[in-house]
């Protein structure tokens, strides 16, 4: 049974702190997680990077991690820094 | 009034954009030229066209473009510097120039030669062809010359993000002056473990980038990101020096993600030697990492400089030298109440202070250079002129005098160059017939001197014929026939007003200004001119002036109740003034160590009431190779202080310069020392006149008969 | 027009027999006396300078400006400073003067033109007399009294006769 996290509206270096610390506590306690990522209205880089690192974490960890749903938000920004591992992650979450 | 602020500061700073180009275009005749100065070339140009813009001024907008693309293509190697770019480029600068100058005086913009120099530029735009640098102009030509492609390779510093600033938000601003063609992050560095610090930053982005910008701009955008990024920013011609370096930062994983992101893109093409140079590489691509290299050391020279309102400096200046004083108060007062803790104290931050006072005046010190630097471009306008080839050569440009000083020696200098060009050097056949190389030479030469600074302005011309001076004078009825002068009076003819001893009056004398300006110049920064001439062999014009500057190494002396300050750089020693071997009067020199010294006694000469003491001292002050003994009542010692101006009130002071505060806050007056020495050698020479009886007394119109010359 | 009866302040203050005045808005401070330094070759109505605050100040005698014998300096001698000089070059100079009295008022209808003789001061000087106290008070017209341009071309070697020989080198 997959635990499902939804993320908050705000994914910016004033929540990445408390998100991150939130997502490793998941990480450690569940073997399934998914987050899901449409109620997301704003994202920076440290948000995104905490996406980064969770998806990182989780391979290492052996964690079977589904990004969902990802916002208009979240899209445009993986398409302006160009974050081809969180765009190729959510490419296998839609596949899957 | 802000908008009045804006075009002063966009005024100066264009004109020293155009002193740049200028200096790079005449430095760049002789040797080849730098990608930093083609960069600066364009930079110039492309400045002041989008200054321009901002306050409406299309005129300039319109020809700077033009003038840009000339520069551009240039700079991509497309077209060479030789004369004649260079020419069109001078003229462009002249051009930009005068429309400069017509906004600053609020006038309107003169066509001028404008249509004649675009027609050039568009002459030279269209056949590029022949360059021989022009092996890939072909395909990039054809594209709209603004555009240009550039690599960039962004490793932002871990602490960027907890700075307040985000990788995205530059890339956003990025997008907006051009076309971010590709971008990839490479995440690398992101720990996956709990070493992971979400307000860290691990991103490095690398982009592809079209856009109508050069690299400072480029650069520009990611200024304000902290300390701990590295930025690679190459244009895409330059494709392995930017890979090459883009690979130098960073662990073996980042750069294999970073070579998976190029190899992506096409720009990098896996070898069996992994540092094996990509395959795309230009062959033009023959300076590996020169622009990014470039471009970093031109904006840490930019900012090495503040640009500080004179002013500001001026008031700091003055509290400073307030601060002085009341440090030296609060040291009178600890020692008064005896306290040596107190005073231990008071004595560590008169050190401080007098670190922050030397400091503080030495920003006002600007090296001679900047004034030097116009003159590469006055003697080849001159020479070009009169059709005659001058070498200039320039030493001792690092030598500094007061910001004030070098602003009121342009004109003057100016004037001397022409002067030696013109009427100095001779035509090639003279120069042929006198065994000279055809090339003439004119030296500008700066020195400091026991306390002046010295400029000498030199050629290898024929000299000053002295016969023909004083026939000219006679003629003009400067002087009468039966003046007797010395070597320096008769060439101090020239300086006389409406002499000129050229035969034809020519393009650049007939500016209606002699050299009697630059001697009002001069005497008006109370320096002096002084000239030797060799006939045969040349001409130097030496001009003696003042440090004029905020600060002084005094000498304090005493007499009757006043305190007078000597700079310090004046006085060579000081001795008891032996008494006279009669017991009475007042000898009018000593011998001293087998010369003579004249003797000014300060009291009567400056009409200072009281009776002399039983001693008096002397104190020998020396400019140049003039010595004079001041006779004084006491000696004070040394003293540092600041130079207080007098005021407009006090201007036909002759022998005061200025005055100081001294540490219980009294006023002291500052001598003049020129203006002394003059008196007191006059004096002299005027007193062995009448001894030998063979120097009549000067008439009117005559110079002062001076015989120092003779004495050397 | 109720302006002119609007009284305007005046500083009043001693200068030998003569009680002068000259409107406040023109005076900067007034400094008890303290020695000077005096500077050479100078007319003697240019009593010296002083260190106002870091500023060198020059300061004329008052009283040998207006044509008088030199001031003595006593107990209540005082130094006005003013500002004089037109608007680019403007200047702080200080007046010597015997002493302060105070700030009066005065409204234009109590100032009359000066009388054309009998005053013992050069016309241009003289902006108006009034009555203070029983006493009559002749009111300075500072921008001449301290123009900067008069004294310093009165200071002019010419003017000065002094040893001309030392300034015709050049000439």
């Amino acid at each position: 049974m997959s635990h499902l996290i939804t993320l908050a509206a705000e994914q910016t270096i004033y929540q990445a702190q408390a998100v991150h610390q939130q997502l490793a506590a998941a990480l450690r306690e569940h073997a399934q997680l998914e987050v899901d990522l449409s109620q997301i209205e704003e994202i920076d880089s440290a948000g995104a990077q905490v996406l980064l690192w969770l998806h990182r974490a989780a391979q290492q960890q052996s964690c079977q991690l589904t990004l969902s749903h990802p916002s208009p938000a979240v899209r445009d920004f993986i398409r302006l820094l160009g974050l081809q591992q969180l765009h190729s992650a959510l490419e296998a979450a839609d596949g899957s | 009034m802000d908008l009045e602020l804006a075009m002063q500061s966009f005024l100066q700073e264009s004109a020293e954009l155009l002193d740049e180009m200028e200096s790079i275009l005449l430095d760049a005749e002789a040797d080849s030229i730098t990608a930093e100065q083609l960069g600066a070339l364009f930079r110039s140009m492309h400045t002041i066209k989008g200054s321009a813009g901002l306050f409406g001024l299309d005129e300039i907008v319109r020809f700077t473009h033009q003038a840009e693309n000339l520069l551009d293509q240039l700079r991509d190697g497309h077209l060479q510097l030789d004369a004649g770019l260079s020419g069109v480029l001078l003229r462009s600068h002249d051009h930009v120039k005068a429309q400069l100058a017509a906004v600053a005086a609020g006038q309107v913009i003169p066509a001028g030669e404008q249509d004649s120099i675009l027609a050039d530029i568009a002459a030279l735009l269209q056949q590029p062809a022949g360059s021989p640098c022009a092996v890939t102009a072909s395909t990039s030509s054809a594209e709209p010359p603004d555009d240009s492609d550039w690599l960039l390779s962004l490793r932002f510093g871990r602490e960027v993000l907890r700075n307040g600033m985000d990788p995205a938000s530059f890339v956003r601003y990025l997008a907006t002056l051009g076309q971010i063609q590709a971008i990839a992050s490479c995440c690398s560095a992101l720990p996956a473990d709990d070493s992971f610090d979400p307000e860290c930053n691990y991103l490095r982005l690398e982009i592809q980038f079209r856009g109508a910008v050069d690299a400072d701009q480029l650069a520009g955008v990611f200024a304000f990101a902290s300390e701990g990024s590295q930025f690679i920013i190459s244009p895409r011609a330059q494709l392995s020096s930017h890979l090459q370096q883009a690979l130098q930062a960073g662990d073996a994983a980042e750069q294999q993600s970073c070579r998976d992101i190029w190899q992506q893109w096409g720009l990098w093409q896996p070898a069996a030697d992994s540092t094996a140079l990509p395959a795309a590489v230009a062959p033009s691509d023959h300076k590996p990492a020169a622009p990014a290299a470039d471009s970093k050391a031109g904006r840490s020279s930019e900012s090495r400089f503040i640009k500080v309102e004179a002013g500001k400096l001026d008031r700091l200046i003055n509290l400073v030298g307030e601060l002085v004083i009341a440090g030296a108060a609060a040291n009178l007062l600890a020692r008064s109440h005896g306290s040596s803790p107190l005073l231990e104290s008071t004595v560590v931050m008169a050190g401080l202070i007098e670190q922050i006072r030397s400091h503080t005046l030495s920003m006002r010190m600007v090296p001679i250079g900047e004034t030097f630097s116009r003159f590469p471009r006055v003697v080849r306008d001159v020479g070009h002129e009169l059709g005659k080839s001058i070498k200039l050569e320039i030493s001792g440009a690092d030598t500094e005098l007061d910001k004030t000083m070098v602003d009121k020696l342009a004109d003057p200098l100016t004037h001397l160059v022409r002067n030696a060009i013109d009427h100095g050097i001779e035509d090639v056949q003279q120069r042929r017939a006198a065994g000279k190389p055809d090339q003439g030479h004119v030296w500008l030469n700066a020195y400091h001197e026991s306390g002046s600074v010295v400029i000498e302005v030199a050629d290898d011309g024929g000299g000053l014929d002295q016969q023909r001076i004083l026939a000219k004078a006679l003629q003009r009825g400067i002087i009468s026939s039966d003046a007797m002068l010395s070597e320096q009076d008769i060439y101090r003819l020239i300086f006389a007003a409406g002499f000129s001893t050229a035969e034809h009056i020519s393009n650049l004398s007939g500016r209606g200004v002699g050299l009697d300006v630059v001697q009002k110049n001069i005497e008006a920064l109370r320096g002096t001119v002084e000239i030797d001439s060799e006939s045969g062999l040349g001409t130097t014009f030496r001009l003696r002036l003042p440090l004029t500057l905020a600060i002084i190494d005094g000498f304090l002396v005493e007499v009757g109740s006043s305190t007078f300050v000597i700079p310090l750089e004046t006085v060579v020693e000081c001795m008891e003034l032996p008494a006279t071997p009669g017991g009475a009067g007042m000898p009018e020199r000593l011998q001293l160590r087998g010369e003579v010294l004249p003797l000014l006694y300060l009291r009567p000469f400056l009409e200072l009431d009281g009776e002399p003491g039983r001693r008096q001292n002397v104190v020998v002050i020396q400019t140049g190779s003039q010595r004079v003994g001041l006779v004084v009542d006491a000696l004070q010692g040394e003293f540092q202080t600041v130079i207080k101006p007098l005021g407009s009130l006090f201007r036909h002071l002759k022998a005061i310069s200025g005055s100081t505060i001294l540490g219980n806050g009294a006023v002291a007056l500052i001598l003049d020392v020129l203006a002394l020495i003059q008196h007191a050698t006059q004096q002299e020479a005027g007193r062995y006149g009448q001894e030998q009886d063979t120097c009549p007394p000067a008439g009117s119109r005559q110079p002062h008969n001076n015989d120092t010359s003779s004495g050397k | 027009m109720t302006r002119q009866h609007e009284p305007e302040q005046y500083l009043s203050f001693q200068s030998g027999a003569d009680v002068f005045a000259c409107n406040i808005l023109q005076v900067k401070e007034i400094l008890e006396y303290h020695r000077l330094t005096s500077v050479p070759q100078m007319p003697a109505f240019v009593h010296g300078v002083m260190n106002l605050r870091g500023t060198v100040v020059p300061v004329i005698d008052l009283a040998q400006r207006c044509g008088r014998p030199a001031s003595t300096i006593l107990r209540r001698s005082c130094i006005v400073i003013l500002e004089a000089g037109q608007a680019e070059q403007r200047q702080y100079i200080g007046m010597l003067v015997d002493a302060v009295h105070e700030v009066i008022s005065l409204t234009a209808d109590a100032i009359l033109p000066a009388p054309a003789f009998g005053n013992h001061l050069r016309p241009d000087f003289i902006a108006g007399v009034s009555h203070w106290q029983q006493r009559f008070i002749l009111l300075l017209q500072m921008d001449k009294v301290l123009s900067v341009e008069e004294m310093a071309s009165l200071s002019a070697p010419a003017a000065m006769q002094i040893k001309a020989e030392s300034h015709c080198l050049m000439n």
